[in-house]
């Protein structure tokens, strides 16, 4: 039996290229960081052939700017994009579906209300993990990189950081516990991916890439399921 | 001594020449991080101007930044630093004892006005009123505020005075504060360490004399010219963090070798002080250089951040006996738990939903 579906495109192109350039930044981002923190590779002979631990964090940091561009420019998109690229956290709607999501996930209501874009559970979920702790991640970040260099730019934009938190000892930790955010983020983002991808049937991992997601043009679509 | 006596004059007096002199302005310039073509205005403000006097405060506190000051290392400046300023009042060195050492610092502050410069070594206590340390039967707090009301600024020599350093660590039990806590009207100079390098008071002293007014601070309120780089960014081992060459326990080859101390929880990263460009005793070394990584000292509440001896601190305060590696890899753990939890209760529910449907059908 064929299910009678309607394309629609959701991702716009600067919405895909944003989602994967940040994915690969913060994988990248975290094995360096994690090897910056636990170095267990061990490099022998004269340490004047070598420069694994500075080439790490060259790339660390590389890829940190990386991913604030792309942070930046995804806060751009949000102004320029189409509808599904918003995220309006002050509507009223907003919190409902949050609520009426929250009771779907927690199995208290069967059906839940039809998104092409993203719910309002994924959006809240991409805010605290993605934006807050992006952000922080970055001020940490940037406060730490600042110190190399105590009368550059960066020092001077972000030196508050390090006196706010009392030291910059307590600066690392908070940049190593929001690394493990995004760790958490990734298993619960995959997880729901995935189920969102079976259980609707609407396209949504290849809509990563392509952009399209597919909607049901029929309104009982549970009993079309097979 | 007379009262108007210059830098100058009193050097000379003491039989140290015009060229030691004129050498000793130069390594103040350079600690200084001055301009050559500034030196002479160095020179020039030593010449015409009388000594200040200092009153040097011990509050709770150790004595292991005084011992730190009487060590300051250049032979010249060991001989000027500590005899150039005129320390008035100083409880470990002075002769005077009792209501007479007292007299000494309340006719200083008299006869000085808005004049002299405050050294103060130890916190103050908050506590019951500031029970926990007292002096001559007054509280510290009260002898601080007191002392610091004409003073010209204060210098906070020592991390107890800059951050309450080890009585100020978790949980705190006779509430022991930095003194720029309590001294908010007066520009307050801090000068962190366990103990600090003692040449930060000279030059903050000649810079004062020389321009009018306290040196730059870093975004921490400390002189820039000494604590504007981390330890880590001008280490000897650094060239074998960059390569990846790490001790591992103190006794292995890499440590026979002098590779870096990071993993043996080395601060220095995270450290910022001139330990590493000054270095202690004459110039002799530092804790890193000879083996021991850095523990932090002149941090903020850099003993709350245990143990010293593993990269990350166990936190908060070692209450859970694991650092924020170990909690990031349990929540870790527990959202992993968490999505097969509900991937399975997503099974079950969807199997029920599809059988219901199925036996509700003709």
């Amino acid at each position: 039996m064929s299910i009678l579906r309607s394309q629609v495109y959701v991702w716009e192109f600067p919405v895909r290229f944003f989602h994967w350039v940040n994915a690969l930044a913060i994988t990248i981002l975290f094995l360096t960081g994690m090897y910056i923190g636990h170095p267990i590779l061990d490099t022998p002979g004269e340490a004047v052939g070598h420069f694994f631990m500075g080439r790490v964090r060259y790339w660390h940091g590389i890829f940190a700017f990386i991913f604030m561009a792309n942070m930046l420019f995804r806060l751009y998109w949000f102004w320029a994009g189409n509808e599904y690229s918003k995220m309006r956290l002050w509507k009223k709607e907003f919190w409902r579906d949050a609520v009426t999501t929250f009771k779907y996930y927690t199995f208290m209501t069967r059906e839940h209300a039809e998104h092409v874009g993203h719910n309002a559970l994924a959006q809240l979920m991409y805010f605290f993990f993605v934006w807050l702790g992006g952000l922080l991640i970055m001020l940490t970040g940037l406060a730490m990189r600042g110190g190399s260099d105590p009368n550059g730019t960066i020092q001077t934009l972000f030196g508050w950081v390090v006196p706010l938190l009392r030291n910059e000892y307590q600066v690392r930790n908070l940049h190593h516990f929001l690394a493990w955010g995004f760790a958490v983020f990734l298993i619960g983002h995959l997880y729901m991916v995935f189920r969102q991808d079976i259980l609707d049937d609407d396209g949504t991992i290849s809509s990563m890439i392509n952009g399209y997601k597919f909607e049901l043009s029929s309104q009982n679509n549970k009993k079309a399921r097979p | 001594m007379s009262k108007s006596e210059t830098y100058y004059q009193w050097a000379r007096r003491k039989g140290v020449s015009r060229r030691d002199f004129f050498k000793f302005c130069t390594l103040m310039g350079a600690m200084l991080g001055l301009e050559a073509t500034e030196f002479p205005k160095i020179v020039s403000a030593l010449q015409s101007k009388p000594r200040l006097p200092v009153i040097y405060l011990n509050l709770q506190e150790c004595t292991c930044c005084g011992e730190s000051f009487l060590r300051s290392s250049h032979p010249l400046v060991s001989d000027l630093i500590f005899n150039m300023i005129s320390l008035d009042y100083m409880e470990v060195l002075q002769a005077a004892a009792g209501k007479q050492a007292e007299e000494v610092r309340l006719k200083t502050m008299k006869d000085h006005p808005g004049g002299y410069i405050l050294v103060v070594e130890g916190s103050v206590t908050l506590g019951n009123g500031g029970v926990f340390c007292t002096i001559g039967g007054v509280s510290t707090t009260d002898i601080l505020k007191q002392t610091a009301e004409g003073a010209a600024a204060v210098i906070a020599y020592g991390s107890c005075a800059t951050n309450a350093c080890v009585q100020g660590a978790y949980p705190n039990p006779t509430e022991a504060v930095p003194i720029r806590r309590v001294i908010k009207n007066k520009p307050v100079i801090d000068v962190p360490g366990c103990p600090p390098i003692a040449e930060v008071i000279t030059g903050t002293i000649v810079h004062y004399l020389t321009y009018g007014e306290i040196p730059e601070l870093t975004n921490q309120g400390r002189p820039k010219a000494f604590y504007e780089h981390r330890v880590h960014d001008n280490c000897v081992r650094r060239a074998f963090f960059d390569a990846g060459q790490f001790v591992e326990s103190f006794d292995d080859a890499g440590a026979k070798q002098g590779w870096c101390l990071y993993k043996m929880g080395c601060k220095g990263p995270t450290t910022y002080n001139a330990c590493a460009i000054t270095e202690w005793n004459d110039g002799v070394s530092y804790p890193i250089k000879s083996g021991h990584p850095c523990i932090g000292c002149s941090e903020n509440n850099f003993f709350d951040n245990t143990p010293f001896y593993t990269h990350l601190a166990k936190i908060p305060n070692n209450a859970l006996g694991k650092d924020v590696d170990q909690v990031g890899m349990d929540v870790v753990g527990v959202a992993g738990l968490a999505v097969v939890a509900h991937a399975g209760m997503t099974a079950v529910v969807k199997h029920g939903e599809k059988k219901a449907k199925e036996g509700s059908k003709p």
